[in-house]
């Protein structure tokens, strides 16, 4: 085949990298506050099923009904049961106050969220501590993300699919385009914007998943820290990468508990030796101590009366994950109302919806940059559910229209993109070279062995030596096509987030987040010394990473009440 | 080619059409030689995007075990 790619430029207003939910509502919201600008959102699968929520979500994790609870119980609740102190209460503040305006967004464009027979909205408990304020209202939401593309497309949206970015166009803390190819033609495109909002997910390729297979991992495989990337690379800052999001997942299957689906059913946690252990707050004891142990835990229904039963059956079996349950469940044989189901650590990634890595983001969905703003499981809006990519998609989409308005289209410089593109393409004319899998799996695997809490200094600075030689070796990536050469780019966007993680862990000298972050050189919580953010950045001189902390912020004139 | 893989095409509704192709979250399928869809990239995150948008209902999604050593199939 011949690789000389053909480049294809793009001009446009507001450039949206990443049609999942936040990027669709963000496209959406800038076209509400800019009837006359430009907008293109760029997606590296269809719209019509991209993104974490490819064939829907159950719930918004995160709605603070007026008259029930409130931002500020919201605030304290994520405070305590999430993030320990370690918070920019701000973000979590506006989340929670702009929450219910989004849900009846998504009820005007026929979403139908659950009510009783009064008509009032059910809200469930979202945290596992005992604090107030129940948030999690639960949705018919399959067909979500037709809804979202959609309304996308009645709105004069440009979208350009099966697009993968490469990297943000940008100088002197200021970014003004993006670069990247099609996965299907070869096409290479470079696109000037005025304004660029980030949307693409986290990195659910991170860990190995102790199945070997992978793409059976708890996150989004698609998602491969593209942005974390992309934006450190521009000069961003980004945020709590020492975080890394480890949950207890039905074993080989990577889907969450039946009881973080339905905190109310009542099922049983129990050991190996069938007895029942206490399993209440799932961010804590309980679970560091499966994690420091090797043994496996089950959930038992079979004492649940069958009302209860098909309850959790019917969450479970409509969740984003329906479709994994479903075979898991015919496939195993498996009835919950006699098997309890086997659950352990599978694998970890890097996300701000259940997590809290990210880009850092202020109340404006703006990252350090100018004219870069970010949302959804991208930005650091840590624990933010579904909920924080919608709020934060809306007002990143009003935040880059504003900033649009008064700004200039930037001149391309077209030979420094034909050298991007050549190079990245040059790796489809090696005649020898590592297969981009390859080098995956032995990066992650590398991941899941070092950077998979309890880690240690030395587990750590292991880790740095050996992404050292990743850095050498991910030079001589040799692939087949089109498909492959997008895994090659992803493989370096997993390179570096590993390198965030790893510096960022060694950097924290505490544990503060138990099954996240646990040290076991440094095992008790020091609030003393480490009350604050680990952030990081690129040095735009050097190329090397630079880590630092940062204060905690709490909300300014909370506590007058 | 017998190996039991996530996305099982029924060769004899498959009309074609591309759709899965074209949807695919991570782009795991091609259309063949004779015009059948195929899984050509063992990287199914089994969301199953393609069993709902088939319009000949050829799909079917299994759990992806064994698993395969290989991402290109063929």
């Amino acid at each position: 085949m011949s690789k000389k790619p053909g480049l294809e430029m793009i001009n446009t207003d507001i450039l949206v990298i990443g049609g999942g939910s936040a990027g669709c509502m963000a496209a959406i919201a800038a076209r509400e506050a800019g009837p006359d600008l430009d907008i293109t959102i760029l997606e590296k699968a269809n719209i019509r099923r991209s993104g974490t929520l490819a064939t829907g979500m159950d719930a918004l994790n995160i709605v603070a009904v007026p008259g029930g609870s409130t931002p500020e119980e919201y605030v304290k609740g994520v405070d305590l049961d999430h993030l320990r102190g370690v918070i920019d209460e701000d973000l979590h503040y506006v989340l929670a106050e702009k929450s219910f305006a989004m849900l009846k967004r998504l009820e005007g464009w026929g979403i139908e969220f659950e009510k009783d027979a009064t008509g009032q909205y059910v809200a469930s408990p979202t945290f596992y501590g005992p604090y107030p304020g129940n948030f999690t209202i639960h949705m018919d939401g399959l067909d979500l993300k037709l809804i979202l593309s959609r309304e996308v497309a009645k709105r004069k949206i440009t979208v350009i699919n099966h697009t993968i970015t490469t990297s943000l166009l940008s100088d002197n803390n200021s970014v003004y385009g993006c670069s990247g190819f099609n996965i299907r033609t070869g096409k290479f495109i470079f696109c000037s914007a005025k304004a660029v909002i980030l949307a693409t997910g986290g990195c659910g390729r991170f860990g190995m998943p102790s199945s070997g297979y992978m793409y059976g991992t708890f996150d989004f495989p698609g998602n491969t820290g593209d942005g974390y990337s992309m934006a450190y690379r521009a000069g961003a800052e980004l945020r709590n990468f020492e975080y890394v999001q480890n949950f207890v997942e039905i074993k080989k299957l990577n889907v969450p508990l039946g009881k973080e689906y339905d905190p109310e059913s009542e099922a049983k946690m129990i050991d190996e030796r069938g007895e029942e252990i206490e399993w209440r707050d799932g961010w804590d004891a309980d679970e560091v101590k499966l994690l420091l142990s090797d043994e496996s835990v089950y959930e038992r229904f079979s004492h649940l009366p069958e009302e209860k039963i098909q309850r959790i059956e019917h969450i479970w079996f409509n969740s984003e994950r329906k479709h994994p349950i479903i075979s898991f469940f015919r496939e195993r044989k498996i009835d919950i109302r006699k098997d309890d189901i086997e659950y352990g650590f599978e694998d970890i990634s890097l996300c701000s919806g259940h997590g809290s890595s990210g880009i850092k983001v202020d109340t404006e969905a703006a990252t350090t940059l100018k004219g870069l703003y970010a949302a959804g499981d991208v930005a650091c809006v840590p624990v933010q559910y579904l909920t924080g990519a919608f709020v934060y998609g809306e007002i990143a989409g009003q935040s880059a229209a504003k900033y649009a308005e008064h700004t200039a289209a930037r001149e391309i410089d077209q030979d420094s993109i034909q050298k991007q593109a050549d190079k990245i393409f040059a790796q489809l004319d090696r005649s020898e070279g590592i297969k981009p899998n390859q080098f995956e799996l032995r990066l992650r695997n590398m991941i899941t062995e070092f950077l998979t809490p309890p880690r240690n200094a030395e587990k750590l600075e292991n880790a740095l030596n050996l992404i050292v030689e990743f850095r050498k070796d991910v030079e001589k990536l040799k692939v087949e096509d089109l498909h492959e050469l997008g895994k090659a780019v992803e493989a370096r966007f997993i390179l570096d987030c590993a390198e965030m993680t790893a510096r960022s862990a060694l950097k924290r000298e505490e544990t503060r987040w138990g099954k996240s972050d646990f040290r076991s050189d440094f095992r008790e919580r020091d609030d003393k010394n480490w009350l604050k953010f680990v952030d990081l950045k690129m040095d735009q001189e050097t190329g090397e990473m630079r880590i630092f902390t940062s204060p905690v912020k709490r909300r300014q004139g909370k506590g007058k009440k | 080619m017998n190996e039991r893989l996530s996305v099982e095409i029924n060769r004899d509704s498959c009309n074609g059409c591309g759709i899965c192709v074209d949807i695919c979250p991570l782009d795991c399928l091609r259309i063949d030689e004779n015009e059948k869809a195929f899984m050509k990239y063992d990287e199914c995150w089994y969301c199953g995007s393609c069993t709902i948008e088939c319009p000949e209902k050829a799909i079917t999604l299994r759990l992806p075990y064994p698993i395969r050593s290989q991402n290109s199939l063929r």
